[in-house]
């Protein structure tokens, strides 16, 4: 193969730069797999984001992918591109253990079918990254790689701190509440969660059947992008999985400038930095000629928060209720209390939840009538300490009705270099609008630096 | 504005939802502050739910994301 690209900024391509670079021969599959693992060598004692790598497979694949290429094979969008996986979804052959300790030795034998369809793409895995135990909200042992006093954030901790310390391009996460969006503002990444349905969950530890989403953590809109292309579909294997077509999320041209909905509730709810920070950057979109205006999300934000902590509550009661009895004592302190108090829910006021579910979905699709994209705080903060992994409830309303939302780095705030992240959300099965909305604020505001890590 | 934490209401779901929780899994346990803290997180998501009407006729529960 030609000369890669100086080594040292292998870690710092983007899902999309390192495709099409290895397409053109000019980065190598062995080379960039080899320079991820020296990467995780320096980084991981800060950050600890993986729970298990697999570097002779890993290393076995980018041969492979490195042979097909040598023979003009036909290669798929993601060839030869590394990715993590959050240690919920389960890997072929690898420790899936979704932070259970009677889990640790659990080797599944079949991939996730978001893992299978992330290899039929060309991707190759590196590992499993660390998640908070079930996905739920007791703190993991990874830390922010901006401040190692500092959250990730979770359930996805591993999967957004492993791509924001450049450890690997994009990774896998899921979000119940807000574990996809919030550990991607927290870490200064990327975070889609698509619609619901429309990315398959067969083969990921269900958390709250009706409100679980497979999505991605990456360092751009274009890498949402591209992993979308490659997940998207029907799956007739799992229950959750919605039939509607797939449209090219390829993004091209530039998009006229959008009309955003700033939601009242989400502004009501951020600190006062995070709402000077919102106005600062919807200042900075109107003067690049989108226009900008109030709206609500049709309900008040605690009853939508009732209706989702009541949900979740119960489903996850019914995961996992026989497990905690199985396996008396192992379950996290928080998750265990969760489940125990979930199950002394009446099951008239889950199904009265579901009910309120379907009015505050209407009411939201009439909040997005008149805008492209609803624009609000990913977060009501910056990453908070240690002891917990944030507050959801910027983000939960979106997994409640099963919308597509992205989270995007919007700034660092300043002192204390912290990054900072607005949300978008479009309407469902609306992602490809989603995505051109994102990229066009993502090319206005300030580009996210790197944290501040060892090279 | 109105304090959902000392609303009577939601006070009496807490009391009802720990004299279940005490009946299940017995007072040592429920004293532990992980049980506590959920007790109150689900008494205020209670409380908020059950004060919303509905018609028997209105929206129906299942199919969700329909």
């Amino acid at each position: 193969m030609p000369d890669a690209p100086q080594a040292t900024h292998l870690h710092e391509l983007t899902a999309s730069e390192a495709a099409s670079l290895i397409r053109q021969r000019a980065v190598s599959p062995v080379e960039l797999v080899e320079h991820l693992l020296s990467r995780a060598d320096v980084v991981e004692p800060i950050v600890h984001a993986w729970e298990t790598l697999d570097p002779e497979r890993a290393r076995a694949a980018a041969r492979a992918a490195e042979s097909a290429i040598m023979q003009d094979a036909e290669l798929g969008p993601l060839h030869g591109v590394p990715f993590g996986a959050k240690d919920i979804f389960d890997t072929a052959g690898l420790r899936s253990a979704a932070g259970f300790p009677p889990y640790a030795h659990r080797i599944p034998s079949v991939d996730s079918e978001p893992v299978a369809r992330l290899k039929r793409a060309g991707a190759i895995l590196v590992g499993k990254m660390v998640t908070t135990q079930f996905a739920y909200s007791d703190p993991s042992r990874t830390r922010n790689p901006w401040s190692p006093e500092r959250t990730p954030g979770g359930s996805s901790s591993g999967s957004a701190a492993g791509v924001a310390a450049r450890e690997v391009p994009f990774a896998l996460g899921s979000q119940t509440a807000g574990s996809v969006l919030r550990p991607a503002a927290y870490n200064g990444a990327v975070g889609l969660k698509p619609t619901y349905g429309r990315v398959s969950k067969r083969g990921v530890f269900p958390l709250a059947w009706s409100l679980d989403h497979t999505g991605v953590l990456t360092r751009s809109v274009e890498d949402c992008a591209l992993f979308l292309s490659a997940v998207a579909g029907h799956d007739a294997d799992d229950p959750a999985s919605i039939d509607q077509p797939v449209p090219s999320f390829a993004l091209a041209g530039e998009p006229r400038p959008p009309r955003f909905g700033l939601v009242r509730e989400g502004i009501e709810r951020a600190t006062p930095r995070l709402r000077q920070h919102l106005e600062e950057v919807g200042r900075v979109l109107e003067s690049a000629q989108a226009t900008v205006d109030e709206v609500s999300l049709g309900e008040p934000l605690d009853l939508i928060l009732g209706v989702h902590h009541t949900i979740m509550q119960t489903e996850t009661a019914a995961a996992h209720w026989q497990l905690l009895e199985q396996h008396p004592g192992m379950h996290s302190p928080r998750l265990r209390a969760y489940v125990e108090v979930g199950r002394l829910l009446p099951g008239a006021l889950y199904l009265h939840a579901q009910r309120l579910r379907r009015r505050i979905r209407a009411a939201m699709t009439r909040s997005l009538r008149n805008v492209d994209a609803l624009l609000l705080p990913t977060a009501a903060d910056v990453a908070p300490t240690l002891e917990t992994t944030g507050d959801p409830s910027l983000q939960a309303p979106f997994s409640l009705v099963g919308f597509p939302s992205l989270s995007l780095p919007s700034g660092v705030l300043e002192p204390g270099g912290l990054p900072l992240a607005i949300q978008l959300v479009t309407p469902p099965w609306q992602e490809a609008r989603l995505l051109s909305v994102a990229r066009w604020c993502e090319a206005h505001l300030p580009r996210m630096p790197s944290p501040p890590l060892p090279a | 504005m109105h304090d959902p934490a000392v609303d009577p209401g939601r006070l009496a779901l807490l009391d009802e939802l720990r004299l279940a929780a005490v009946a299940t899994y017995g007072e040592e346990r429920v004293a532990e502050q992980p049980v506590q803290m959920a007790l109150a997180a689900a008494a205020t998501a209670v409380w908020r739910v059950s004060l919303e009407q509905l018609e028997p006729s209105g929206p129906e529960p299942l199919r969700t994301h329909a």
